[in-house]
């Protein structure tokens, strides 16, 4: 892992590093954690990649929950403060974890990509 | 038989060199399939498939049966959540063939030279199992944009992104494995419409052959002695195509190697137009949609020698 501006990045580690001491490198690896002023926040990759070994902070929700988080940015859940702390939590959906929220009072907000909103409700019906 | 018009006479001058021509003809004026290749760095082949059934998506075994699956015509991908968890990537089924030529494994060095979008880049990062390193370039900074999310996307840890035009790349460094997938005429996709007219036309230019052998002239310094370099385009103009590998014969210490891998293929020219090319030629491939239900593709294994 190594840190880039406001980010810190991970690349495989690899006896072949050093090999971009003569290149003039646009970037290495993934971006995994954004510094904000409140701390850092991890990706959607990084998320995506850490999967189940991510045991706390987690909210589960079904597929229509997660295209009605995408619709409208935010929803109101029934997953206590006992349950998951105040802050950036990891949503999962089926066995997936596929990205990140902010849980505030009984409501996520959404962080999942822009692209995430061409998924669509009834892709089912357009298969 | 069918009477084709104007813009299929397009491929009037390859009706010697192409096979069953008329059947080529009548294969490019209906869609190519649709497939996706798993992406093994986050799920297996059986799995993805039982994910996309679920969501009523019909899936179809194809050549290259442990990487690829065909899906219906006409889905866009981006409408799946599986798309986005970066489980699998839209890919024309021919483009594996350079990335498995070149027979990379794990812990080795190779150069992407012409890397954007990035669907060869991150097959090679699954090849690998996301160890060693790739260095993926491309010229500008609009297909580094693409490239780079798709990395991201598909969880490629293995990659280093550079920006230089591949005929001026630095020779500081060399490589013992180099994909060199060039700018083309993409005549492999072209497909005809009803109409007769062309329904895709990539670059047009008689300067194409000049810049792909100014990439291959560097590629070859770039790569080490005993290295292999795997050349490829979407065309199917021998100017393209073997004349570049002619040019490498002629101008390095380089040889042709067999391509081992079981598809349908037919064998490089050692003609076109009363010039003559290197017999060991014919070691190349030459790729067809009306053999392969795929886009065209053309492929050459170079192993520098020393």
């Amino acid at each position: 892992m190594y840190e880039r501006g406001k980010a810190y990045w991970a690349i495989s580690d690899s006896s072949w590093i050093d090999t971009l001491g003569n290149l003039a490198v646009e970037s290495a690896g993934i971006m995994i954690l954004r510094k904000l002023d409140e701390g850092v926040k991890p990706t959607t990759v990084a998320l995506q990649l850490l999967g189940n070994l991510i045991t706390k902070n987690v909210v589960t929700l079904e597929f229509e929950e997660l295209l009605d988080l995408i619709v409208h940015k935010t929803m109101k859940t029934k997953i206590g403060a006992d349950e998951v702390s105040r802050g950036y939590v990891a949503i999962r959906v089926g066995e997936y974890v596929v990205g990140c929220a902010y849980y505030r009072k009984g409501e996520l907000i959404s962080q999942l990509p822009k692209s995430f909103s061409s998924i669509h409700p009834r892709a089912s019906e357009l298969l | 038989m069918r009477h084709f018009i104007f813009e299929e006479n397009l491929f009037e001058k390859y009706r010697n060199i192409i096979p069953d021509f008329e059947a080529f003809l009548e294969r490019i004026t209906k869609p190519l399939g649709n497939y996706i290749r798993v992406n093994g760095l986050r799920i297996g082949k059986e799995k993805l498939v039982s994910l996309l059934t679920s969501r009523g998506l019909k899936c179809r075994s194809s050549f290259l049966a442990d990487h690829f699956i065909e899906i219906p015509e006409g889905v866009q991908p981006g409408i799946l959540l599986e798309y986005h968890l970066g489980l699998f990537h839209p890919q024309t089924l021919t483009s594996a063939i350079p990335v498995m030529a070149l027979n990379v494994k794990e812990n080795d060095l190779v150069l992407d030279m012409c890397a954007a979008p990035g669907g060869k880049t991150s097959h090679l990062a699954e090849l690998m199992k996301n160890t060693g390193l790739i260095v993926a370039n491309d010229k500008n900074v609009s297909r580094l944009i693409s490239l780079r999310a798709n990395l991201k996307r598909l969880g490629v840890l293995n990659t280093a992104v550079t920006m230089n035009r591949g005929e001026q790349y630095p020779l500081e460094t060399s490589f013992p494995r180099i994909l060199l997938d060039v700018p083309c005429s993409s005549e492999g996709r072209y497909l005809i419409g009803e109409n007769g007219k062309v329904l895709y036309r990539g670059r047009i230019g008689k300067g194409l052959p000049q810049v792909q052998k100014q990439l291959m002239h560097r590629a070859l310094k770039l790569l080490r002695p005993g290295g292999i370099l795997v050349y490829s385009t979407c065309t199917y103009n021998p100017e393209e195509n073997e004349s570049v590998i002619q040019y490498a014969l002629e101008k390095f210490e380089v040889k042709l190697e067999e391509i081992n891998l079981d598809f349908p293929h037919e064998l490089g020219l050692t003609e076109w137009e009363g010039r003559k090319y290197d017999d060991s030629i014919r070691k190349c491939w030459r790729i067809y949609p009306h053999r392969t239900n795929s886009v065209g593709f053309f492929v050459a294994k170079l192993v520098k020698k020393g």
